[in-house]
């Protein structure tokens, strides 16, 4: 099956220091790609990157699809929402009816990035869905809610690449994982089950 | 284009007490022109100063916090979406300035066609364009901001912004230095002021169009790279 996302030979520079060097990355239809990788690895750059709102300085990102437009969602985070819009205005652009109308900076952080994700992960069409570090701040409850949207996204044939350094809740949400060292990015063979966490682990130690 | 714009109007790009400023100077402008129908300019120039710190909404440092996310990561191109953003900056200001135009016409002011489609409509135009140009990478207000500095600035050193010696040079020559003037103080569109070189203020439209089209199209490369809130 062809990608859906790709990432080829992407390079990003800032301030002089190369936070992506020539990274190479696909994510398919049905694939939720898990993006781990060290504090500054250039984790967020690459989403951003892939959400088409940094422009790289070199390389290729292609997002394709057989027949009409491509759709693209991303989250930021619960920073990256307004903090003098209310629940109710922001829910308007996303088409969801809420009559809540503390504004979002109002809020606690963790129902900011609930509401956040429920904007985002929200009814309609999606073929292409980034999130990045989505489990921060959210409860189990809302974690669990959150691991169970990417699961019924992934079934519908969306593509999701999703960053997170909680390995517990990546690894029971995605299908492969990605290791982003040095600017590169490393597929990452892994085990189902239990045994997944642990490698994952092991990675970040062996670092 | 209308997707992006309404987004926009649901972000909210002006504070409230801005807006509630231009409420009052609509007001003040209507009742003085209601009065004096002669006095037209007074709410005008009013208005023209506050759309200076209106229209400089920032566009850069909002994208760079992630609140336009949502709107940069659909389908509407870079330049249609930082369109709408300039037409969103500029709206309440312009629907304040038509509303006092068409009073000024209702009471027959001799200034309000002037206001409507001549060299007043140029002035807000002007206005409109720079203060949202100039503020696209700064913060909200701070183009106004600056450009009253720079105004005040000509006023305290006592510089003509019109130099009487300008009418006496080649015409295409006071063409450009009175384009210039109408570019840096529009108010000048106002009142009575020293007569323009003709053609003055449309060369003013075209530098301000090409400028304002500039900072539209280099949307396009613009780094939406994500920073912290201060």
């Amino acid at each position: 099956m062809s990608a859906r996302l790709e990432l080829a030979g992407v390079v990003k520079t800032y301030d002089g220091q190369r936070v992506l060097d020539r990274a190479w990355l696909l994510v398919k239809p049905g694939e939720a790609v898990g993006l781990i990788g060290a504090n500054g690895a250039g984790k967020t750059t690459m989403l951003r990157i892939a959400a088409g709102l940094v422009v790289p300085d070199a390389g290729l990102v292609r997002t394709l699809k057989a027949n009409g437009r491509i759709s693209v969602r991303y989250f930021g985070g619960e920073r990256t929402l307004p903090p003098a819009v209310s629940r109710k205005r922001w829910a308007r652009w996303f088409g969801v009816a809420d009559q809540d109308r503390r504004l979002l900076g109002r809020l606690s952080r963790g129902s900011r990035q609930l509401f956040g994700l429920q904007m985002t992960l929200a009814r309609g069409d999606a073929d292409v869905i980034l999130l990045d570090e989505p489990w921060e701040g959210l409860d189990p409850n809302g974690a669990a809610w959150l691991t169970a949207r990417v699961d019924e996204w992934r079934r519908r044939g969306a593509a999701l690449l999703i960053s997170s350094h909680r390995l517990h809740d990546l690894s029971s949400a995605c299908t492969r994982f990605v290791l982003l060292q040095d600017g590169r990015c490393r597929d990452m063979d892994t085990a189902d089950g239990a045994d997944r966490v642990v490698q994952l682990e092991q990675v970040f130690s062996r670092r | 284009m209308l997707r992006a714009l309404r987004f926009f109007f649901i972000l909210g790009l002006h504070p409230s007490y801005a807006l509630a400023l231009l409420a009052a100077i609509v007001v003040i402008g209507e009742w003085t022109t209601r009065v004096t129908p002669g006095e037209l300019d007074t709410g005008l120039g009013m208005l023209l100063f506050l759309q200076m710190f209106l229209v400089s909404t920032g566009f850069a440092i909002p994208a760079r916090q992630g609140h336009f996310d949502p709107l940069l990561t659909s389908a509407e191109s870079r330049p249609r979406v930082a369109a709408a953003h300039c037409l969103a900056s500029i709206a309440p200001g312009a629907a304040g300035w038509l509303t006092l135009a068409i009073t000024g016409l209702a009471v027959g002011s001799p200034a309000a066609w002037s206001a409507l489609i001549g060299d007043r409509m140029a002035a807000l135009v002007i206005v409109s364009a720079i203060g949202w140009t100039a503020g696209f990478l700064l913060p909200r207000g701070a183009a106004g901001v600056i450009w009253i500095a720079a105004l005040v600035t000509l006023l305290l050193t006592h510089t003509d912004v019109v130099p009487a010696w300008s009418l006496a040079m080649e015409r295409s020559v006071a063409v450009l230095i009175h384009a210039v003037t109408v570019t840096v103080c529009p108010f000048v569109l106002l009142g009575v002021h020293p007569p323009l070189a003709n053609g003055s203020v449309p060369i003013a439209l075209c530098v301000v169009g090409t400028v304002w089209w500039f900072a539209l199209t280099s949307t396009r490369r613009l780094d939406v790279y994500l920073v912290d809130r201060a």
